[in-house]
């Protein structure tokens, strides 16, 4: 299981790319190597224009990982690949259907024509720090996607575009389509949505949102909740802010919808089509962000969304806040030390 | 400067006045015909004052003269409107017709060569049917 290297800037690749002097020069290249288990660390600071085809599967016990830097492997740093207006995509699999076991850190895709990143049948993906801007839309994959702490920004269709898929401490913001749009099953934890022209969170089977925030920034965000068809839609401690429907359900929809502690506000209409749950404990005061305007949904001291989101028991609870940011208010909080 | 704003479908925004802009989603949805040629939706119409964009979403767009845009997208490309029932043909390869897919891509060559087309064609946003 070696551990390769990528640098656009000085590699070779005709090197072994077995260490930072011999590091290839191209992404596409260490795709055309690796092997199950291995890990590529990309460095950054000149952009990568190359189309990148995923040839190799990992295995569940042994996955491929691909993550950025910027002087030192670990220090954090981004790799870009620029798609420069003329390139369809960013990256894709000639390997078809299949587990991929993929782990993608610290990595940009921006301007591409479509997709940033598409998979048919891409079972287990991971991105971790993903940044997917200005492309045609961000990623789009099929099955078992993780993302957790990336952004879909500006994208001219939806910010991403992934079914079955979990979501994590992520924000889509300013794209033309949907923020963020599932086919099947999505779940979102701790995410923002501020600024998209579709919907905030489409789900067309099935839907789980826990502490995410959705601006529609003055009914730009025609829905902030969309869940069609027919599995269960579970809603708790979101708040829904300035669209023009706050949560819309399908009509055909005769499964669950469990709505619990969310803070609708100043949507046209909070709630469209079939509700077969009791909205009693959703609220609609103003959440009163620290600032809106730029981009910072923390809650203002006078919030009405602090304290007042639902826990394990089932209630509103003393330090739980609705939204995708949590006050902490001193005293209110377990903590576990040693 | 305005950085993070979504202005997309609109030709005219209301900027206050600024010039410069970072990380803003201009883009519109279709370009426009000028004789033979797509070309892109102009904005700022009526107003040649330059502007300057930083990694921003001109998809379809048209800047005023004497403007630049550093690292955007800057695509031209039509959309296709697709319904439930519709075919779609490219290089005399019909696709699988989706019910919700956005972007298809022609797959050109043999199994073990993927090339995709590279004007992707656009499909409703939308599922068509529910």
């Amino acid at each position: 299981m070696p551990t390769y290297y990528v640098d656009a800037a000085t590699g070779l690749d005709s090197d072994t790319g077995l260490t930072e002097a011999l590091a290839w020069l191209t992404i596409d290249k260490a795709m055309n190597t690796v092997a199950a288990g291995d890990k590529v660390w990309v460095k950054g600071g000149i952009d990568y224009t190359e189309l990148v085809t995923i040839d190799t599967l990992g295995t569940n016990s042994a996955g491929i990982t691909f993550e950025g830097y910027t002087t030192t492997p670990g220090d954090g740093g981004q790799f870009v690949i620029d798609g420069e207006s003329t390139r369809s995509m960013g990256m894709s699999s000639s390997v078809g259907n299949g587990n991929h076991f993929y782990r993608f850190s610290n990595m940009t895709l921006e301007n591409h024509t479509g997709y940033a990143f598409h998979l048919d049948g891409s079972d287990m993906l991971y991105f971790d720090n993903c940044h997917f801007l200005n492309n045609g839309t961000g990623p789009r994959g099929d099955n078992d996607g993780m993302f957790i702490n990336c952004t879909f920004e500006g994208n001219s269709s939806h910010g991403t575009y992934w079914d079955n898929v979990k979501y994590v401490n992520c924000v889509s913001s300013n794209n033309s389509g949907d923020g963020f749009y599932c086919s099947y099953l999505g779940q979102f934890f701790n995410c923002v949505s501020s600024s998209n022209a579709g919907r905030g969170f489409y789900s067309g089977n099935g839907v789980i949102s826990v502490n995410n925030t959705i601006d529609g920034d003055s009914k730009d965000t025609a829905i902030g909740i969309r869940s069609g068809s027919a599995l269960s839609a579970l809603i708790v401690n979101t708040i829904i802010y300035d669209c023009e429907t706050g949560i819309e359900n399908s009509t055909a929809n005769f499964n669950c919808l469990m709505l619990k502690n969310n803070l609708l506000n100043s949507n046209t209409t909070n709630y469209s089509g079939v509700l077969l749950d009791a909205t009693t404990t959703d609220i609609t005061a103003a959440p009163e962000f620290t600032d809106e305007a730029g981009g910072d949904y923390t809650l203002a001291t006078s919030s009405a969304a602090r304290n007042a989101g639902a826990d394990a028991s089932g209630t509103s609870s003393p330090g739980m806040d609705i939204g995708a940011h949590q006050s902490q208010d001193a005293g209110s909080r377990v903590v576990i030390t040693g | 400067m305005i950085e993070k704003k979504n202005y997309s479908g609109k030709v005219s925004p209301d900027v206050g006045g600024e010039t410069e802009f970072t990380r803003c989603n201009f883009s519109q949805p279709e370009p426009v015909l000028d004789g033979t040629n797509y070309i892109g939706t102009r904005l700022f119409p009526g107003d040649d004052t330059p502007r300057y964009f930083t990694r921003c979403n001109l998809v379809n767009c048209e800047l005023p003269p004497g403007s630049t845009a550093t690292k955007c997208n800057t695509t031209i490309r039509r959309t296709l409107v697709q319904t439930g029932t519709d075919e779609i043909v490219i290089n005399g390869t019909a696709l699988v017709t989706p019910i919700y897919h956005d972007v298809i891509y022609g797959r050109l060559t043999g199994p073990s060569v993927y090339e995709y087309h590279p004007s992707p064609i656009e499909i409703p946003n939308n599922k068509v049917v529910e």
